[in-house]
């Protein structure tokens, strides 16, 4: 065991995931995942049909050379839906994990350093969010503002705070009392500077490991509130909206309008936690 | 000579999870420094000797006592006015593994402890970092390292810099060679040394190797279960030590065995006779009554009931 350790530790950080896990694997996840995203990102430029064009005279027609997905009750392309629904879903999910994590980075932080009812509050706070289901507060919180995309990012990110709060505070009590942060102490260091230049760099790892799965997560609760009709303003192309919409055909044998976005979703859900498996796996090793 | 460092009556102790006991850490500590002067701590694991150091760098805050540094009593301040204080005092950690910031190089760490040092420009605190290196025999090259491309020797040698960088009257070495390779001990003992030397910096060392603590200190106080039971220079202490822990620990060394204890430190209840009751083969009846540090010559104290009674230590083979 110790000379597994030792080996791994020579070797950079791709060549390290790849030690543990394999090397199709590592390759087939990063590499299908980076094309998705790249295939997102490219959308607009590539050669095809507009999302959001409704076509009444070419409605439900099923997959077929001009409509690879075929198309909705809308007469919209769904392959070329699913593809730009990627740019909404991606989007959405990174920008609402960088606000929690952003938030609820430098709270955990805190409330781990300076302990006492600072700490205590803060926690149960946390505990308060955790324990309330998301979907119930993003429909009321919805309900009560209005369906726009900034209010979906700021459901998720919501309940990303705790998460990432939480995580970091548990780093960061065991390394309050460590040598090297006494040390910090002892050279006239403020707390700020103790917290954020000597602590905090020492507990991202784990952050950079939860990142996808934060946005597998979000992801799937953003589909979740489309799905309900709170998420994404209809028509811009959404999976979970997709999905929903779809639905209503399927029981008359119209498979398509909610099979592909569906499995576009699965397929992206289950790459990030993949990744985010193999870096969590870089941090388990480090102690 | 005007004292640099006073401790008087310093009490602390810690909550124990169980049953609401305590433990005490520390017992009625009294002790003081002179400057430039080498104080060696002696004790087993457990019996205050690092809680004293955290205790006069103010990273705990003592229950009951005062600190007196430079004549300034310090254990009041709340820790931003303490914060001009943490320029005279410094410390050295035990692990060396444990005490860099593994993101940190080596002149980011020192410039850091430099930042109380206002008077100086960036710099000139590279420069001077760049000198403290060469006072710790380490070259140029290594104010680019990472503490894990360094060895623990290098990486003790490097606290000692980053402890000697805001120039501080005192440094509180904590088991500074307990980790190291014996073979690099006596290069940190013998640089310590030198330093001291040059610098007339006063040491608090706390270690407990015997040798160790004879080869540096001038004045040694032997502690056990929270309590100073033992203080004197340290020739007279090896030569002639009264306390049958310190005798115990002596004898230890050598191998010859003849004061050893009996079973393991009895938990630190506050009782108030001798705590090495039970263990101590000399004890009588009246050894639990209370005590306390009693003057035997103008500069040697023991706490002990019979500490003039019992047989004179017999020193075959020292270290």
């Amino acid at each position: 065991m110790t000379e597994y350790f030792e080996i791994s530790s020579r070797l950079n950080i791709l060549q390290r995931i790849i030690f543990r896990h394999g090397s199709i694997s590592v390759y087939s996840t990063f590499g299908i995942l980076i094309a998705i995203i790249l295939l997102g990102m490219l959308a607009p430029i590539l050669p095809l049909q507009d999302p959001i064009k409704p076509n009444l005279l070419s409605k439900l027609s099923p997959p077929s050379l001009e409509h690879f997905f075929g198309t909705d009750h809308n007469g919209m392309d769904v392959f070329s839906r699913t593809i730009f629904a990627i740019r909404t879903d991606f989007t959405l999910a990174l920008s609402s994990v960088v606000l929690g994590v952003l938030i609820g980075v430098p709270l955990g932080a805190i409330s781990g350093y300076l302990g006492g009812w600072i700490d205590s509050t803060l926690t149960r706070i946390s505990e308060v969010i955790q324990g309330f289901p998301q979907i119930l507060f993003g429909m009321a919180f919805i309900a009560a503002t209005s369906n726009s995309l900034w209010n979906v990012v700021l459901v998720v990110a919501f309940y990303n705070i705790p998460v990432y709060s939480k995580m970091v505070r548990s780093i960061v009590v065991p390394l309050k009392e460590i040598d090297y942060v006494l040390a910090a102490k002892v050279a006239g260091n403020k707390s700020p500077r103790i917290i954020f230049f000597h602590i905090l760099p020492n507990a991202l790892t784990p952050v950079f490991a939860q990142l996808p799965l934060s946005c597998a997560y979000a992801v799937q609760m953003i589909a979740g509130l489309s799905f309900l009709g709170l998420g994404v303003p209809i028509p811009m192309p959404e999976w979970g909206s997709m999905i929903q919409a779809g639905a209503n055909y399927m029981v008359f044998g119209k498979w398509w309008l909610s099979i592909f976005p569906g499995l576009a979703l699965f397929v992206s859900v289950w790459l990030l936690n993949m990744c985010s498996r193999m870096l969590q796996s870089l941090w388990e090793r480090r102690e | 000579m005007k004292k640099l460092v006073e401790i008087k009556e310093a009490f602390k102790s810690f909550n124990l999870r169980s049953g609401g006991k305590k433990l005490i850490a520390l017992d009625n500590v009294s002790l003081s420094l002179k400057k430039g002067e080498t104080l060696g701590i002696v004790g087993e694991s457990g019996s205050g000797k690092s809680t004293l150091g955290k205790a006069l760098l103010k990273l705990l805050q003592i229950d009951s006592g005062s600190i007196f540094i430079k004549g300034q009593e310090v254990s009041d301040l709340p820790n931003i006015e303490f914060r001009p204080y943490r320029e005279k005092i410094q410390m050295v950690f035990q692990n060396p593994a444990t005490s860099f910031n593994p993101m940190l190089t080596v002149e980011d760490v020192l410039l850091d402890s430099m930042q109380l040092v206002i008077e100086l420009s960036k710099n000139e605190k590279r420069l001077r970092a760049l000198k403290l290196l060469q006072d710790v025999e380490l070259g140029s090259r290594f104010l680019s390292l990472y503490p894990h491309e360094m060895s623990g020797g290098q990486l003790q040698r490097v606290a000692l810099a980053r402890a000697l960088a805001s120039n501080p009257d005192i440094i509180f070495l904590d088991e500074p060679t307990a980790s190291l390779d014996m073979s690099v001990r006596g290069q940190i003992l013998t640089m310590l040394n030198n330093l001291q030397k040059n610098r007339g910096t006063t040491f608090i060392i706390v270690s407990h190797d015997l040798r160790v603590i004879r080869g540096i200190s001038d004045r040694v106080v032997v502690m056990y279960l929270g309590q100073i039971v033992e203080e004197s220079p340290v020739e007279v202490l090896f030569d002639r030590p009264l306390h049958p822990y310190t005798r115990a620990l002596i004898s230890a060394v050598d191998e010859t065995d003849s004061d050893r204890l009996k079973g393991e430190a009895i938990s630190a209840e506050n009782k108030p006779g001798c705590k090495l009751l039970g263990r101590c083969q000399y004890s009588k009846a009246g050894c639990e009554e209370e005590q306390s540090l009693s003057m035997v010559t103008s500069n040697h104290q023991v706490r002990c009931w019979r500490a003039n009674n019992i047989p004179q230590f017999s020193k075959e083979k020292l270290p």
